[in-house]
């Protein structure tokens, strides 16, 4: 045979067409090859050939996968009975994809917030060399750790260890007052203003768009701007090089840097050069009040430059001191979460809250994928002929196993796909509740999307393999044969899972009610001060020396009630201090005390116990020229007397104190009052005056119409104060500030909680229903026999009332023990108490009984005749 | 059934069947009927995919032919017109005959001027 068809086309055609088409078309081929060949010629013949591949490859590839194998065949037929399932009982479906989809929202919102909250300054180039040197004083009262370190500190680190490579100090000015800028018109308040040292850029790896990053910060009076506020300033028009006043001095912009990162725990809008201050040309350790950042050439010897560097500091204070400083190094990307220093110069968030909110996250998603197994082994009975059938007709387990578990990965996949809708829906409402700025992009990258995948894989085998092994365990003679019954297994596994889930929902119910309790007592107890009213506005050096005509004329208003100044609100004072009690006590002990006027104590409602109050004799003996006559008076609180030991509160008027260097007597006692937050013990705290501390002043309204009282105290301030802007905060709000972590635990908590007794619900729904249906006779026949509908109602609810109860049993104490933890953190704390733990029974079972009755109702009002008519 | 729509393409496969389904229909020789009877040009996969398109509506049966050197001892599928098909041609044969009637004869008078 000369006349065949080329050798390619013969085998494109063996690889494209589908077996059983393949002798047809071949053999047609090559007679109608050799036909053309014979009449024609042999190369119209490979044409024709090759035209009649080109023109038949997409019809056969088609009808190739049409009728491939029984494998791909079985997929389909897999598909389309999961797809009829869903279709034939879609309200369960819903039931079922609305929980995961819930669930799997919840799982995805949380995932994003963890991403974000654990990527905190990681993209800083060679981020585990970059420490922040931390300080501990150690004295005879105890420990106090804090991040602020002596100028001394980086200088000896940079002389004494090669390894470190850079260092900074930042100085947050804005955290003791917040500077004044002002170019041309535009003048603000700035809170993120530093001072910074001119290595900033080479410890840390903010880009830097405009100047040099080596020699921006060098000279003094320069600063450094960020976009956003070279954009606030400038507008349009260039930064570099142009002056702008920081609190009447005048700076030379020499950068701007990008916008600090959100997922930085250092956030500044400003950065001045260090050399600009005085503090830059001394090296003391007696003072520290500056942030030292370092960068080390590599992070293996840390313990050993630490242990070096303290055995240092040791021998230049000298010994004998009544008070060690011990230095630390933290990684700098520890300090979002991991730190434990309680007051950090920028609110940081805390890895046990990490923890929690992922737990909680886990936790919801198991509620979710409960559901499903519940449902879809209860649904068994239904799909039991089929599986029999399929069983018959010589599928093996594994088969009947893959099936269920491709089910439930397509129940899953939908799911999904409506979880991210709700993602989309609820981000601006997350949010706002967890202060963070999580947009639609940020689910469009890999590590996201893996992570999508893996909680698909995930969520489809654990919700969906118990399901499949039990139901492909089944037998295919008495499945067939009519008489399949639920196993007793399965029923008990199915209660297991709904006590579990209702576990979870009363331990969040608990927790919820907790954290309310706890917050309800935070903001409502005594406080020893009134918090309310009170606005705060920071001073500077002309406002203070102004102050006492803004005494004069804002008191002249009836509607305000008084007017004072200090160093610090009395909501958190921090200032640290030793106080030395000659001939009461050895050792000086250390304290908190706070700079203030005469009218402090009264205006802010604290009690006087015994003594005086200030007066302007003791302001005249503070404020004399020669430090060494000037004379202190003192007033002390409760504490002070508690740690000293004495009990009788005269004693103590009169008594001859120094503290850190001032000399003076203590004329006064007043009555404890938290100026911390409730997390920490009421220190022992000192008042005395001081004018060159203030920084604060609180202005005291008594009014009805607050807005016009604001505007008028504006108006004056405006005008004996002309330099400062009128920007205030009031106290009660400051003070709440504090609490601000809490209040979103309380938040993540109500919503989760909420969720999860929503998610729990809909599976107790979904079971009830085939429990009523399966007991449609069993009800029938009662009724018949005389039973009223309330007994029915109760037959059914008695069921599953049961399983909420022991649920709560389980979960109550442990819920108990755990929140008594989380109190624990408090100083000042409510207990855990019998409501909370009420409530939540009651609140659990009303509503699983809402959920009960509307199927055991519907059932117990149904018409006997009709469930017992067939048969 | 898909679609029992007869269309002009798969008229004239169908009717080519039927001729020639004594002597063995597949491919091949109804291409070559249909060259010869309708003077144009048919392509053997259009009638490959005519013939597969009628068998899924049930228009034609086929079964296993001989094989033969020529086809590089691959064996033929050859077709016949069912019951079903025949029906279809007769319905399409009747509609034709019926409008042919149904045309006036002036029109059937000027067509022939």
């Amino acid at each position: 045979m000369s006349n065949v068809p080329p050798k390619w086309i013969i085998r494109f055609l063996e690889w494209v067409c589908p077996e059983h088409l393949l002798d047809e078309i071949e053999g047609d081929l090559y007679e109608h090859y050799a036909d053309v060949a014979e009449r024609k010629s042999v190369s119209k013949a490979k044409r024709k050939a090759f035209g009649f591949v080109l023109l038949s490859t997409p019809r056969l590839l088609l009808n190739r996968k049409y009728h491939q194998s029984t494998a791909t065949d079985m997929l389909k037929n897999y598909v389309i009975i999961a797809f009829r399932n869903i279709k034939r009982q879609l309200g369960y479906s819903l039931v079922n994809i609305f929980g995961l989809a819930v669930g799997l929202a919840c799982c995805i919102l949380i995932g994003l917030y963890v991403k974000h909250e654990l990527s905190f300054d990681r993209f800083h180039t060679e981020v585990e060399n970059v420490y922040r040197v931390d300080l501990t004083f150690r004295s005879a009262q105890g420990e106090k750790k804090t991040f602020m370190t002596p100028t001394a500190l980086l200088p000896t680190l940079k002389r004494e260890f090669d390894e470190v490579k850079h260092g900074v100090r930042v100085f947050d000015v804005g955290g003791f007052s917040p500077v004044i800028l002002q170019h041309g018109n535009v003048k603000y308040q700035e809170p993120e203003f530093f001072f910074v040292d001119s290595a900033f850029f080479d410890v840390f790896s903010f880009k830097l768009l405009a100047g040099n990053p080596s020699k921006c910060l060098t000279e003094p009076r320069s600063v450094v701007l960020t976009e956003y506020s070279a954009n606030k300033y400038f507008g349009d028009n260039d930064p570099m090089n142009q002056v702008i006043k920081v609190d009447g001095n005048d700076y030379t912009v020499t950068g701007v840097v990008e916008n600090t990162p959100d997922n930085s725990h250092f956030q500044f809008d400003f950065l001045a050069s260090f050399s600009s201050l005085r503090a830059a040309k001394q090296e003391i350790w007696s003072s520290a009040n500056y942030a030292t950042y370092i960068r080390l050439s590599s992070n293996k010897n840390v313990n050993s430059i630490k242990q070096t560097l303290n055995d240092k500091v040791k021998e230049a204070l000298g010994e004998g001191q009544s008070m060690s400083l011990i230095f630390g190094f933290m990684p700098i990307t520890d300090i979002h979460l991991r730190s434990d220093i309680s007051d950090e110069m920028q609110p940081q968030n805390s890895i046990t809250y990490i923890y929690i909110i992922s737990v909680i996250g886990v936790l919801i998603l198991l509620i979710a994928c409960i559901n499903y197994m519940n449902l879809a082994t209860a649904r068994s009975v239904e799909r039991a002929r089929e599986v029999g059938m399929r069983k018959v007709l010589g599928a093996v387990r594994k088969q009947v196993f893959v099936q269920f578990l491709g089910e439930s990965a397509i129940v899953t996949a939908l799911s999904i796909i409506v979880a991210l809708i709700f993602v989309n829906i609820a981000m601006p409402a997350f949010n706002s509740l967890t202060g963070k700025v999580i947009v639609t992009e940020d689910l469009l990258n890999t590590s996201v999307l893996t992570g999508l995948l893996i909680t698909f894989l995930f969520v489809s085998f654990v919700a969906g393999a118990y399901p499949a092994l039990s139901l492909s365990s089944f037998s295919p003679g008495s499945m067939l044969k009519g008489n399949f019954t639920r196993s007793k297994t399965g029923n008990w596994m199915r209660q297991i899972l709904v006590v579990f889930q209702f576990s979870i929902s009363i331990f969040l119910i608990i927790g919820t009610l907790v954290v309310w309790k706890q917050l309800d007592y935070v903001k409502n107890k005594k406080l020893g001060y009134d918090k309310e009213n009170v606005i705060i506005l920071p001073t500077d050096g002309n406002v203070n020396k102004n102050f006492e005509t803004i005494v004069t004329e804002l008191t002249k208003r009836p509607d305000v009630a008084g007017v004072s100044i200090a160093s610090e609100s009395p909501v958190n004072i921090g200032g640290g201090y030793t106080l030395s009690v000659p001939g009461i006590i050895e050792n000086p002990i250390s304290v908190n005390a706070v700079a203030v006027d005469k009218r402090f104590v009264e205006n802010m409602g604290i009690a006087l116990l015994q003594g005086r109050h200030f007066n302007d004799a003791d302001l005249k003996l503070v404020s004399k020229e020669n430090r060494e006559e000037r004379e202190y008076a003192f007033i002390v609180n409760e504490e002070v007397l508690a740690t000293l030991l004495i009990d009788e509160r005269e004693k103590i008027l009169g008594q001859k104190v120094n503290l850190n260097g001032r000399q003076g007597e203590i004329v006064g006692v007043i009555e404890n009052f938290h100026s911390t937050s409730f997390h920490r013990k009421i220190n022992p705290l000192v008042l005395m005056i001081e004018p060159s501390q203030y920084n604060m002043l609180f202005v005291r309204l008594d009014t009805d119409n607050l807005q016009k009282t604001l505007l008028a105290v504006e108006d004056e301030w405006k005008r004996i104060v002309p330099d400062r802007p009128f920007v205030f905060e009031f106290m009660d709000e400051e003070y709440d500030a504090m609490y601000r972590s809490e209040e979103r635990l309380s938040n993540v908590f109500t919503v989760f909680a909420v969720l999860a007794i929503v998610i729990a619900c809909l599976g107790l729904f979904g079971l009830v229903a085939f429990a009523v249906e399966k007991r449609n006779k069993e009800i029938g026949v009662r009724k018949v026999l005389g039973a009223s509908v309330p007994s029915l109602f109760f037959l059914i609810s008695k069921d599953f009332s049961k399983l909420v109860v022991i649920a709560f049993v389980i979960s109550a104490p442990i819920a108990y023990w755990l929140m008594q933890e989380w109190l624990a953190d408090f100083e000042y704390k409510t207990t855990v108490g019998v409501w909370p733990v009420a409530i939540s029974i009651v609140c659990t079972l009303f509503i699983a009984l809402l959920t009960i009755s509307y199927q055991s109702i519907k059932a117990a009002l149904l018409n006997p005749a009709e469930t017992l008519r067939a048969e | 059934m898909k679609g029992t729509y007869l269309g002009e393409f798969e008229e004239l496969v169908l009717l080519t069947v039927a001729v020639i389904q004594q002597d063995g229909a597949y491919g091949n020789p109804v291409m070559l009927e249909i060259e010869n009877r309708a003077k144009r040009n048919v392509s053997l996969s259009a009638v490959h995919a005519a013939l597969h398109r009628l068998e899924k509506k049930g228009f034609v049966e086929s079964y296993k032919g001989e094989a033969t050197a020529k086809r590089g001892g691959k064996s033929k599928r050859l077709y016949k017109i069912s019951a079903y098909g025949l029906k279809a041609l007769n319905e399409a044969k009747d509609l034709r005959e019926g409008m042919w009637s149904a045309i006036p004869n002036v029109v059937l008078d000027k067509g022939s001027l």
